[in-house]
């Protein structure tokens, strides 16, 4: 129940949207390319940090 | 100039500028409105957003009176350094700013505080400047210890956002100045591309 709580967490998901959004259409003038990459760059953001918290707490829970 | 190559784009410093006042404008004013639009709202909503996870009181420039009193702060390394002074010293005993700032007019408030507070001479109203108080005024310590200790981390997440929205908005202004990063022109991959194997060449007027 603990990542149902008020958590930090729940403000990511601005912060990788209008990261990703905002990067990728300084990267392109085509909407098309600019939603493919945002898309793009925010599953791979999405990913990322995924894996660092489930090694934390993998780390917090084994170690 | 060989085929392959591109001339380089013409820099447009005025929508720079604009862009850099409030994200997108220099785009809209280039008239790729849609994108303007989209800076705009992403990254007033992150700056804001922000600003709101910290109480509204994670965006400041220290003001003389408050860092008069600091220890003393240099800047550099090994030999290659000064001691810092005036805004330098402001802005080392709150470095976020120098990222903030970017954000353009949002962020003005924190700057006329600065300036407001230069004077040793002049004690500063309580009530902050006239039409916004104190908006982005250096919060008191207690209140700071405060936020920090009470927030869960939120204190902190706010300036980190405030902080990125400033940073983003870096690649706005320079999209505005030079264009996207990448050169997706469609008229020209269209032209670029070879004719398909068996279609009719197009007739000539």
């Amino acid at each position: 129940m603990s990542l149902f709580a008020v958590s930090i967490y729940w403000d990511l998901p601005v912060l990788l949207v209008v990261v990703s959004i905002v990067y990728s259409a300084t990267r392109h003038d085509r909407w098309d390319r600019i939603f493919h990459e945002a898309f793009r760059w925010g599953m791979q953001i999405a990913g990322f940090l995924a894996l660092v918290g489930v090694g934390l707490y993998l780390l917090s829970t084994f170690l | 100039m060989s085929a392959a190559e591109t001339p380089p784009r013409k820099l447009d410093w005025l929508a720079a500028v604009l862009s850099y006042l409030l994200p997108g404008l220099g785009q809209v004013l280039q008239g790729r409105i849609a994108k303007g639009v989209v800076f705009f709202v992403s990254l007033y909503t992150l700056f804001f957003y922000g600003m709101a996870l910290g109480a509204m009181k994670n965006v400041w420039m220290p003001p003389q009176s408050v860092v008069r009193d600091l220890p003393k702060m240099e800047i550099g390394i090994r030999r290659l350094y000064f001691e810092a002074d005036g805004a330098a010293k402001s802005l080392a005993y709150r470095p976020q700013f120098l990222g903030q700032f970017w954000i353009g007019a949002a962020a003005w408030p924190a700057v006329l505080h600065y300036l407001a507070d230069k004077d040793p001479n002049v004690v500063p109203p309580p009530d902050g400047l006239p039409v916004i108080g104190r908006y982005m005024a250096t919060p008191p310590d207690e209140e700071l210890q405060r936020l920090q200790r009470d927030g869960n981390k939120r204190w902190d997440l706010g300036w980190v956002y405030t902080l990125i929205a400033g940073v983003l908005n870096l690649l706005v202004i320079y999209d505005a100045l030079a264009g996207p990063a990448v050169k997706d022109d469609e008229e020209k991959e269209k032209s670029d591309k070879p004719p398909e194997p068996g279609a009719k060449p197009e007739a000539k007027s």
